[in-house]
């Protein structure tokens, strides 16, 4: 995240300078925020029956 | 939007809030809730970014970091000349990865090849990487259907047979993912007796014969099979070959 949000790199330059796959990047980008917002009591959030009842 | 749907457009956004990905742009202005998604986790990234800038970074922060592993190193870092600042996220990244760093014993029925120990470590890396969204997959959805299922087998070539064999290990979770970048594959999961047994069905891959995966915690076997391979994972104590016999009797290939 500090590389993302501090430093401005796409997921892919990240990738390329922790020498991961992409998707191992994304994946543990999208851990990052959900424990933030765990922690942060953000959550609940969006809940997927509301999701699924809009188009 | 169906719960595959909505799983994919939660990872998009939470892996990047600032994507410029049109159909996630489309789906969230048609949807007031997951716009309202898409805004909190750009002002979350706000609110890291502001209180990340109003924190200094102490000098030698990154060589002491560094130096956590290996005593020799921090000799030879306090007698390096500063770092650029881009060089200290450099530093504290490569730190993760160190921390991170993941030890596999193989137990081999056949002798390994290189490349096989190289798969294995994917497989466990891959793993690790998913098990926190699997869990919480897990816990939170029901059964998938068939239907749904083959929906995300399709991306590695595959489908579930609905032959009766899996009425009891009903699948609950399935994801496409890339173990090996460029070969399509997919992550089912099931509950298993000690926790949760992970499929991954791949179309194709350097294994050249079944071999058996094991570190601190997971058990895997690779089996190869007609178009492609599958893996089974579980906790240590998990016995997999019921698993074996169960889905190499309902994957068929379809490429």
């Amino acid at each position: 995240m500090l590389l993302q949000v501090i430093g401005g790199f796409s997921g892919k330059e990240i990738a390329e300078i922790l020498k991961l796959n992409n998707n191992t990047v994304m994946t543990r980008l999208f851990r990052a925020r959900s424990k933030l917002r765990q922690e942060f009591n953000l959550d609940p959030e969006l809940t997927e029956d509301s999701a699924k009842h809009n188009p | 939007m169906d719960e595959l749907e909505f799983q994919k457009f939660k990872k998009i956004v939470y892996a990047d809030p600032g994507t410029e990905d049109p159909e996630v742009l489309q789906a969230a202005r048609a949807n007031p809730e997951l716009q309202k998604l898409v805004d909190d986790m750009r002002e979350l990234d706000t609110s890291v970014a502001a209180t990340l800038s109003g924190i200094p970074i102490p000098a030698g922060l990154a060589e002491n970091l560094l130096a956590i592993p290996e005593v020799d190193t921090a000799v030879a870092a306090t007698e390096s000349p500063a770092p650029a600042p881009r060089y200290h996220y450099y530093a504290l990244a490569a730190c993760l990865i160190l921390a991170v760093g993941i030890t596999i014993g193989f137990n081999l029925n056949r002798g390994p090849t290189s490349s096989n120990l190289a798969f294995g470590d994917n497989v466990l890396k891959h793993i690790y990487v998913d098990v926190d969204l699997l869990n919480s997959a897990m816990a939170e959805s029901a059964t998938m259907t068939f239907p749904v299922v083959n929906q995300v087998m399709a991306n590695a070539g595959s489908r579930l047979n609905d032959n009766g064999l899996l009425q009891n290990t009903p699948v609950r979770f399935a994801l496409p993912c890339e173990v090996i970048p460029s070969f399509q594959s997919t992550h089912l999961a099931v509950q298993g007796n000690a926790g949760t047994v992970n499929i991954i069905v791949i179309n194709n891959s350097p294994v050249n014969g079944e071999f058996t995966i094991r570190d601190d915690r997971y058990d895997g076997i690779v089996i190869p099979m007609d178009q492609g391979n599958m893996i089974l994972i579980g906790e240590r104590n998990e016995d997999l070959d019921q698993y074996k016999d169960l889905f190499s009797d309902s994957i068929d290939w379809v490429i």
